[in-house]
């Protein structure tokens, strides 16, 4: 176990990097653009100061930031967002890490904006050989640059799979009563199908399956039985796990027990009640 | 939605823009419109305009729901904003139910706003903190003098239902509520003094999928219900899809086209649309992704380019009469133009920058120019290089003399396809403004006119 000041020093940015959501609000807007970046490389790599500012300028122009020895005395202001966001994802690959985690990074982005921003972190993926822990709500942008995928439903990791299997072998009804709820750009949706209900607190989260209570699926045993995910994908397949008894896997006997009422199956109403119901 | 289709055409406009126009001045301020130099007069002050919406027409069918799309800053909520006269207008007609709002004024446009709500994009910030959602809901009512003190309780009550909340939370302050739940308050409040229009600003752009999808159906069933018409305001192009009979996309300040929802995205006219729609990302990893993405940032509104105010980003630029340069060769300078206006390169080398750049240089007046501007390039002087390049390629182009204005046939849907592309000249049935669509479809109403 690494004591926080190891953890500050060895870790984080050289190791592990983070990109946030709002580049605005991630950068300091009384310093210039080019001494943020070069103050972080010239703490992480140990270099002299001429040498983090050139490594610095280096780092703006492989993000795509035109003449950058000019914007590097820049303030933050003066950069658009999706520039803030390339100088963010340069102060990321800057040291070279192994694992950067980005955390919505495009979310706040326009979407003719957000494919640049993704065209580029997949280039530079490629060229620095960098994993990603790509945390986003947005299923377009992970069909888009994810290999695998993690569903987190109320605090649980509730399903994985490799992407395409999430998409077309949807195994848990979180993961697929998400995917419903979608409008889709390329073909016209009429009829919307939203997840009944609101996400409980996680204060007190529901007992067994912490779906159960807005799952169109669910019975007495999801009450009672809390489900790990496990892998339910055949020998020889790809690994595809999910934390739902439904499948035979879990042997809590679904099939024997009796469907409950819950906020997708039309009974109980916690406040909210959907005008459109019934549909 | 209901099929608002087949009925639309005979419906009269409930809402009719006319060559609206909302420019904010940037000289407010001690030292506003002040440029700073290093020479002689050092200080010089020439305030300019921030030409946020120009010259958009529209009209809003009763009962249908308008989407409107572009990118953060195209001026879309200053449409809206200048549409309800929450702004004033710079110049320009709002006909709402034929009455011309830029002319009133105090209490006439009071009592108007009866007739017109808005949503607002951030639920949080919307609802004041310190009322309960019941006064909130009871609020405008009270403003127009709507029933009395039980009559307004009882009609609050009955329109939390409505929404989806549980009339209960009458008495509940807006933090007790969920984003999309607040959001349902929203839509109480503008629904209480019983409106014809709303104009929805990024309603759905706070919340989550799932809650998203909650509030999207529950706007569409009070639509059904009340006879509502919306006027939609997204940078979702998925949702707009979905919530929307016909669509309207903007680019810095102008409408770029206009046509039925189908339409637009099976048959888009404007390279600008296309390149939207080709940019949106699809919930499907077999999908074969975003193609070609437009390079640059939209340009500043204070001096918007001449002509279509998209050209200097459109992949497909149209040649001046004078040069005839294969496409190939056509699109090799000016990408050159862009890449030399926006230095994305340093090199001076010659060879290199040709290499890079071109298959091979074009012959004839348009080869000397290009040669020309690399000779510029090769001692340093880049600002002769743009301005040379940018003057013989870029400003002579139709694109950057005219205005253009055009309706096309549309495939799909039944009402007109505005689309403001001098590429769509050849199969366009009329030209003229947006507004003048209106006339009879083969009326070639005015010319094409080059900038006023």
């Amino acid at each position: 176990m690494l004591s926080e000041e190891e953890m500050r020093k060895q870790i984080r940015g050289r190791e592990i990097a983070i990109i946030f959501q709002d580049p605005m609000e991630s950068l300091n807007p009384v310093f210039t653009v080019g001494g943020q970046l070069r103050e972080f490389i010239e703490i992480n790599r140990d270099l002299s100061e001429e040498e983090a500012k050139e490594e610095a300028i280096e780092m703006l122009r492989e993000v795509g930031i035109p003449a950058p020895e000019s914007r590097y005395d820049e303030y933050p202001h003066q950069f658009s967002g999706g520039m803030r966001q390339r100088v963010l994802i340069a102060m990321a690959l800057a040291c070279q890490p192994d694992l950067i985690i980005a955390d919505e990074p495009t979310t706040a982005l326009d979407v003719t904006v957000e494919g640049q921003i993704l065209e580029m972190v997949t280039d530079l993926q490629e060229k620095y050989e960098t994993s990603f822990i790509w945390v986003t709500h947005d299923m377009s942008v992970v069909a888009e640059i994810c290999d695998r995928v993690n569903v987190m439903y109320l605090g649980e990791i509730i399903e994985h799979a490799e992407v395409d299997d999430l998409f077309y072998e949807t195994k848990h009804p979180y993961t697929q009563a998400l995917l419903d709820s979608m409008p889709r750009p390329d073909r016209t949706v009429h009829e919307l199908n939203p997840i009944k209900g609101v996400m409980p607190e996680a204060i007190d989260p529901p007992s067994g399956c912490r779906f159960h209570s807005r799952c169109p699926h669910a019975r007495e045993v999801c009450r009672e039985v809390h489900p790990e995910p496990r892998n339910l994908a055949e020998d020889g397949e790809r690994p595809h796990s999910a934390a739902c008894v439904m499948y035979d896997a879990f042997e809590v006997g679904y099939e024997e027990s009796r469907p409950i009422e819950t906020e997708a199956s039309g009974g109980f109403s916690a406040g909210l009640t959907e005008t459109g119901d019934g549909e | 939605m209901s099929g608002v289709g087949s009925r639309r055409d005979e419906e009269e406009s409930l809402l009719e823009v006319r060559n609206l126009c909302k420019y904010f001045n940037n000289d407010g301020g001690l030292l506003g419109g002040m440029t700073f130099d290093q020479e002689f007069p050092f200080v010089e002050r020439n305030p300019s305009k921030v030409r946020a919406v120009e010259d958009v027409s529209f009209d809003i069918k009763k009962g249908e729901t308008l989407g409107l799309v572009g990118e953060s800053g195209c001026g879309k909520s200053t449409l809206a904003r200048t549409v309800l006269r929450l702004l004033e207008p710079s110049s320009g007609s709002v006909y709402f139910k034929g009455e011309d709002l830029a002319t009133i004024s105090g209490e006439p446009l009071r009592r108007k706003r009866q007739d017109m709500q808005m949503i607002f994009q951030d639920p949080q910030s919307s609802l004041d903190p310190r009322m309960k959602v019941g006064p909130i809901v009871e609020e405008p009512m009270e403003a127009h003098g709507m029933l009395d003190e039980e009559g307004r309780e009882a009609r609050a009550k009955e329109l939390l239902e409505k929404v989806g909340l549980d009339p209960q939370h009458y008495n509940r302050y807006p933090h007790a509520f969920s984003g999309g739940q607040r959001q349902r308050v929203n839509l109480a409040r503008a629904l209480s003094v019983n409106p014809y229009f709303i104009v929805c600003d990024e309603p759905v752009s706070a919340l989550d999928v799932s809650i998203q999808a909650q509030v999207l159906n529950t706007m569409q069933d009070l639509q059904d219900e009340f006879d509502l018409t919306y006027l939609f305001i997204a940078h979702d192009l998925s949702v707009i899809r979905h919530i929307s009979d016909r669509v309207a996309v903007m680019y810095l300040g102008q409408m770029v086209e206009l046509a039925d929802k189908e339409e637009l995205f099976e048959n888009p006219q404007h390279p600008y649309t296309q390149a939207l729609l080709d940019a949106i990302p699809v919930p499907d990893p077999r999908s074969e992704g975003r193609t070609a993405l437009l390079t640059g940032d939209v340009p500043s509104p204070i001096d918007p380019p001449s002509g279509c105010r998209f050209r200097t980003r459109c992949p497909v630029l149209i040649q001046p009469d004078e040069f005839d340069m294969s496409d190939a060769e056509w699109s090799d300078v000016i990408e050159f133009q862009r890449a030399v206006k926006r230095r994305e390169f340093e090199t001076t080398d010659r060879r290199e920058i040709q290499q890079q750049y071109f298959d091979s240089i074009p012959t004839g007046d348009a080869g000397t120019l290009v040669e020309d501007a690399l000779s510029h390039i090769a001692d340093e002087e880049w600002k002769d290089a743009e301005a040379l390049l940018t003057t013989s390629f870029a400003d002579a182009s139709v694109c950057a003399t005219d205005n253009p204005a055009y309706e096309v046939p549309s495939e799909h849907g039944d009402s007109r396809h505005y689309a403001a592309c001098h590429r769509v000249r050849e199969s366009a049935v009329a030209t003229g403004a947006a507004a003048d669509l209106d006339a009879p479809v083969g009326d070639a109403v005015g010319e094409v006119g080059a900038n006023d």
